[in-house]
C-alpha cells in the first residue's frame, strides 16, 4: 500500500490562534497500483492521525483516543484521494507558542507544518 | 494578633461544619481537577500506541438534605448547538447514573446516597470544551452524533483510563468486548471502581472512610 499524506492548515499558519479554533484539511492520496483500503476512524481522529510537537520537538500529548474495534474501511482506488477535516485539534492545555504538526496513517507521514497558540 | 483570630475563625467553620455534618444537614461541594496519563501498547491497530492525557475535572456536591451525591461535568460546546447536542446528556446521565450509591455518610441514609452525573452545557466556567464531530466520537474532547461513545468519554472526565488492549502494562484484550465494561466497551456499563475518583472527592468532604 503506497500512500502520501498531506496537511494544510486551513488558517494562516502565521497567525495566532486558540488552540480550538486551530482546523486544518489532511489529504491521502492512493500513490500504488493497487487499491488500498483506509480505516477511517484512524483517519479522522487527531488523537491518531495527528502528531504535534513543541518548539522544543517533544509531542504535545493529546486526549484519549476513540475506541477501537468499530472500523470504518474505505477503499481508495489508485491514484484516488480522500480529504479529512479536523477542528480544535490542539488540546486545550497547551501553552502559547509555536508547534508542528503533521498527519500519519500507518507508516507514511506528512511534512510539518508550523502553527501558533496564542 | 489577626493570626489568632484567623485561626480561631477557622476553627469555629470547621466545627460548625462537623456538626452540620453530624446532623446530616451538610450541603459540602468540591472541584475536581486531576492529571492523568496513559500509555497504550500492544494494540492492533498500532495507530493507538502511544501516551495520552488530560484533566479529569468534575464538580462533586454531597447534599445531606436530598441524600444523594451529585457530579456535574460543564461542558462548553463547540460547533453545535445545546439542542442538537441534548442526546449526548442522555447518553452520560443514563450511563453514569444511580449505579452505585456512595455508603458513607456517617448513618444519615441507610441505604446510601445514590450518584447522580449531570452533563450541563455552559458558556463559560466550563471543566471541557467539547467540539462537534461531523462523523463518529473522534476522541475524548471531539464526539459525534452518530454513535453512543460519550458515555465512555465522560469517564475519562471522570477519570477513568482505558481498558483495551495494553494501558500502563495492563493487559485488557481488545475493544468492546461484549461482557467489557464502559471503559471497554461504550455501550455498557461502569463498574464500582470507575467511582474512584468521585468516592475520594466525597471521603475528603466527609473527613471519612467511604466503602
Amino acid at each position: 500500500m503506497q500512500l502520501l499524506l498531506e496537511l494544510a492548515l486551513t488558517a494562516a499558519a502565521t497567525v495566532a490562534m486558540r488552540a480550538e479554533d486551530t482546523a486544518a484539511e489532511g489529504v491521502l492520496v492512493n500513490t500504488g497500483t493497487e487499491p488500498a483500503e483506509v480505516d477511517l476512524v484512524e483517519l479522522t481522529s487527531p488523537s491518531l492521525a495527528l502528531e504535534v510537537v513543541d518548539d522544543q520537538g517533544r509531542p504535545v500529548l493529546m486526549p484519549p483516543p476513540p475506541t477501537p474495534g468499530r472500523p470504518e474501511m474505505v477503499v481508495l482506488a489508485p491514484g484516488a484521494r480522500r480529504s479529512v477535516p479536523f477542528r480544535a485539534f490542539v488540546p486545550p492545555s497547551a501553552p502559547p507558542g509555536r508547534y508542528r504538526v503533521r498527519l500519519r496513517y500507518g507508516d507514511a507521514r506528512s511534512g510539518w507544518v508550523d502553527l501558533k497558540i496564542a | 494578633m489577626f493570626r489568632t483570630f484567623d485561626s480561631i475563625r477557622t476553627s469555629v467553620r470547621c466545627l460548625l461544619a462537623g456538626i452540620l455534618i453530624w446532623l446530616c444537614r451538610a450541603v459540602l461541594e468540591k472541584e475536581v481537577d486531576r492529571y492523568i496519563t496513559e500509555t497504550i501498547t500492544n494494540a492492533t491497530p498500532s495507530s493507538w500506541n502511544n501516551t495520552y492525557a488530560w484533566n479529569a475535572r468534575f464538580h462533586v456536591r454531597v447534599d445531606q438534605p436530598q441524600q444523594r451525591v451529585v457530579v456535574t461535568i460543564r461542558i462548553r460546546l463547540s460547533g453545535i448547538s445545546p439542542s442538537s447536542a441534548t442526546p449526548w446528556v442522555t447518553t452520560a446521565e443514563t450511563a453514569w447514573s444511580n449505579r452505585f450509591k456512595d455508603c458513607a455518610v456517617l448513618g444519615c441514609a441507610s441505604n446510601g446516597y445514590p450518584i447522580l452525573l449531570a452533563l450541563q452545557y455552559v458558556t463559560s466556567g466550563e471543566h471541557h470544551t467539547v467540539s462537534f464531530s461531523p462523523s463518529r466520537t473522534a476522541h475524548m474532547l471531539s464526539w459525534g452524533l452518530t454513535d453512543t461513545d460519550q458515555a465512555h468519554e465522560a469517564g475519562h472526565m471522570l477519570g477513568n483510563k482505558e481498558e483495551y488492549f495494553t494501558v500502563d502494562g495492563v493487559d485488557y484484550g481488545p475493544g468492546r468486548q461484549p461482557g467489557g465494561n464502559i471503559m471497554n466497551n461504550p455501550a455498557s456499563p461502569p463498574v464500582a471502581a470507575h467511582y474512584w475518583l468521585i468516592q475520594a472527592t466525597v471521603d475528603t468532604l466527609l473527613g471519612s472512610t467511604i466503602r
